[in-house]
């Protein structure tokens, strides 16, 4: 993990618009979902020196959504609205230059949020389908559907561990939406976090390393709703308790333990979100005097964490290993 | 008729103009109206209406937030509105008396059932005006058209528009100017584009307006001239009017300020709403439907969320209208208009509070909300609270008809002159609002 001073946060978007879900095409790409004109939303890449933003897929007129690579840059997916309002899974070989479509059943069903498996052979995904909205996942031909969820409430946004073992997700079959993690196969849930406000989209650690645990494979971290925070935590809560303290210190963060979360962090190099944060939140994980409690820039985000918040920024970071870090990207121009 | 509407077959009296400004009637609350019209039905249960304590397959994913207002609590999604929570009313108990878009909407814009109605086969000509045309018509108008309507085309859905969107039985003359309002802010009239080369940004100076009009004259033909007459002449009377031209330009308007209200089509559409409220415009709708934000092709009916919901709330419905409704009430107040501007946030109806099989929400017209701010309206109160699963009221109902009676108070539309236009008669004001 690092633990040098970070290069400050660089901004790559001026545009305004609306921006979601960035996730790396290459160590020097950024691929993200942009409300590019009232009836589109299109896949826009660019790239992280500068340089203007290209659609990737130029011939489509459907909204995209949800970009997502595997590991080698080989593969890559995106949630696609098909028809009235059906959003189907187009998951393309880009090496091959083939491509596949997984359709829901129902004629409004959606998936979204595909993510790679380490090794490139799977994609998880989010399923909302006759039968709830649960966590799928498909081979790369878009084939071979297994359901690794079949909870009540809404089961969303899978991420793979390093090693493939696991899945993080957020549901909300406890209340508000949580960070759980299951083996690959959908057994052996566990809640990860418990706390009030949106805790989705998580991600995990790159390298696997920062875990105390034998059998932990990395770290899950994950977007806090309106407190603009990143969650980091180990994957087993009950192996935090001990090195909660210590870790939060390496991290050079000023932090605040929370039940089964290792450390919250906020993200102040944001300053939108800062300010949303101290004029509008009316109660955060922080509590009523978060403003005052304002943590010095994380430098271990710069590892950790690709994240996008679903009200207040938009940020990425290093993906899989590959590459340079990257500096936290904001990608919105407004605090909302 | 139902709901405290009357029927639209009566002929309609002469406008009665009213002359508040010339001080022969006292001025009303609120000089102008702005509702921005949430077209589809936006989920109450994922905004302003949670209910956490629900079953799982009830409550939705979305944590709740405190408000400033003791014991009031809305989603997450809304954290700029929880904070501004005290500076508008929350109605928790609306109803409506159908389940389809166009129906409901036009009964949510006119307060009225007619007979024959979208489903029924009906036609737009038998339907009662809305409570935009009803204004316009009371006031009258001068140089800026009295009712406007900010939307890329005709609200309504797949099948067709709502006939409640304009005037109805008192017939087009009375429809609202339509204006679309793109994320950029570039605005477009739609009744000058027949006309290539008469763009607005060609006319600079009435001088130069009535010049092309001439040369358009002497080249079309007698009957095509007294066509677009007809149809367009309260564009041009606009485009000839330069304080018209300037509340239509976005350009006057800082960076700054169009930044804070976003760089979205209904960001920018409720810029351009406030800057008509300031220019005098009695009555203007801003319309979040499928002609100004759009999320799925074909068939998006702005909050029509059938499937995603939750994620099409989370990641753009919930953070765009908080963002944009919550600077629109900023900007009014600070520019000193929310006390004289009556501002109304609706849709049609909600969404069902029972999660449907594919982890989404459908039409639910029994139950749902509306915001109102400034314009006479006592601000910091929820008025009517609904079921612990938001099914239904609990408390008293609010019809469409105590929506629009409500309106046309505030605006100076008593009981004496509905009767004389022969609208919402019997109908009563929202109880605990004013």
């Amino acid at each position: 993990m690092a633990s040098s001073d970070p290069a400050p946060p660089r901004r790559l978007t001026h545009d305004g618009r609306r921006k979601l879900a960035p996730a790396f095409r290459s160590a020097r790409e950024i691929a993200v979902a942009v409300h590019v004109s009232p009836t589109l939303v299109a896949i826009l890449r660019l790239g992280i020196e500068g340089g203007p933003a290209e659609r990737m897929h130029p011939s489509l007129t459907a909204h995209q959504f949800d970009p997502a690579f595997s590991a080698d840059g080989r593969r890559h997916a995106f949630a696609l609205s098909a028809t009235s309002p059906q959003m189907v899974l187009v998951l393309q070989d880009l090496r091959d230059k083939q491509e596949h479509v997984f359709r829901p059943r129902d004629a409004r069903a959606t998936a979204r949020r595909p993510a790679f498996s380490p090794d490139g052979t799977r994609v998880a995904f989010g399923l909302s389908d006759v039968g709830g909205h649960q966590i799928a996942s498909l081979n790369v031909e878009g084939k071979d559907l297994r359901l690794l969820t079949s909870s009540a409430g809404l089961n969303a946004s899978p991420a793979y561990s390093p090693d493939g073992r696991r899945i993080a997700f957020s549901s909300s079959r406890d209340g508000d939406f949580e960070i759980y993690v299951m083996d690959a196969d959908g057994s052996n849930v566990r809640r990860l976090t418990h706390s009030p406000g949106l805790d989705t989209r998580p991600a995990w650690s790159a390298d696997g390393k920062r875990s105390n645990s034998a059998s932990s494979s990395g770290t899950v971290a994950g977007s806090r709703g309106v407190f603009a925070a990143a969650v980091v935590m180990p994957r087993s809560p009950s192996s935090a308790a001990s090195g909660r303290r210590k870790r939060a210190r390496h991290l050079g963060q000023r932090t605040r333990a929370l039940a089964g979360v290792e450390a919250a962090i906020r993200i102040p190099a944001l300053q939108s979100g800062q300010e949303m944060c101290a004029k509008d939140t009316i109660r955060s994980p922080l509590g009523p005097n978060a403003r005052e409690r304002r943590p010095p820039p994380p430098a271990s985000m710069r590892a950790e964490v690709v994240c996008a918040s679903f009200s207040s920024f938009a940020a990425a970071s290093q993906a899989a290993g590959r590459g340079p870090i990257v500096s936290l990207a904001s990608l919105l121009e407004h605090d909302w | 008729v139902s709901a405290g509407g009357r029927s639209s077959a009566r002929p309609a009296p002469p406008p009665s103009p009213g002359r508040w400004r010339a001080g022969r009637l006292a001025a009303p609350k609120a000089r102008s109206v702005l509702l921005v019209w949430l077209g589809g039905g936006p989920s109450h249960l994922d905004l302003f209406d949670p209910k956490p304590k629900a079953p799982v397959e009830y409550r939705g994913p979305f944590a709740t937030i405190a408000t400033r207002l003791p014991g009031v609590r809305f989603t997450e999604l809304l954290p700029k509105l929880a904070a501004r929570s005290d500076r508008f009313a929350l109605v928790r108990t609306n109803v409506n008396f159908n389940g389809g878009h166009r129906p409901a909407g036009s009964i949510g814009l006119t307060g009225a059932v007619a007979p024959g109605g979208e489903d029924a086969g009906g036609k737009p000509g038998r339907y009662p005006p809305n409570f935009g045309s009803v204004l316009a018509r009371h006031r009258g108008g001068a140089g800026l058209p009295a009712f406007v309507s900010l939307s890329r085309g005709p609200i309504g859905d797949g099948v067709g528009p709502i006939f409640g969107h304009g005037g109805g039985a008192w017939g087009k003359s009375h429809d609202p100017f339509m204006a679309a309002c793109s994320d950029d802010g570039r605005v477009d009239i739609p009744d000058l584009q027949l006309l290539d080369d008469l763009a607005p940004a060609r006319l600079t100076d009435r001088q130069t307006l009535l010049a092309e009009l001439d040369r358009l004259r002497r080249e079309a033909d007698q009957a095509q001239f007294r066509h677009w007459d007809g149809l367009h002449e309260r564009a041009y009377a606009l485009l000839a009017d330069p304080r018209a031209r300037r509340a239509f330009d976005l350009s006057r308007e800082p960076d700054r300020v169009r930044a804070a209200y976003g760089r979205t089509s209904f960001g920018q559409s409720c810029l351009l709403a406030r800057r008509l409220v300031e220019a005098g415009v009695p009555y203007v709708q801003v319309n979040w439907s499928q002609y100004v934000e759009v999320f799925y092709p074909f068939s998006d009916y702005g909050w029509d969320t059938h499937a995603d919901n939750f994620g099409l709330l989370a990641d753009w419905h919930g953070p765009l209208l908080d963002g944009v409704f919550s600077t629109l009430l900023d900007d009014l107040e600070e520019r000193g208009l929310l006390k004289t501007t009556l501002v109304v946030c609706l849709g049609e109806f909600g969404r069902t509070p029972r999660i449907n099989a594919i982890g989404s929400r459908d039409h639910w017209h029994p139950c749902y909300f509306s915001v109102w701010a400034g314009g006479g309206v006592r601000p910091g109160r929820v008025i009517g609270e609904s079921d612990p699963r938001g099914e239904h009221p609990a408390t008293e109902p609010v019809t469409p008809a105590m929506v629009g009676t409500t309106i046309l108070e505030l605006a100076g539309v008593h009981s004496a002159a509905r009767a004389q236009l022969g609208v919402l008669e019997g109908g009563r004001v929202i109880d605990g609002l004013l």
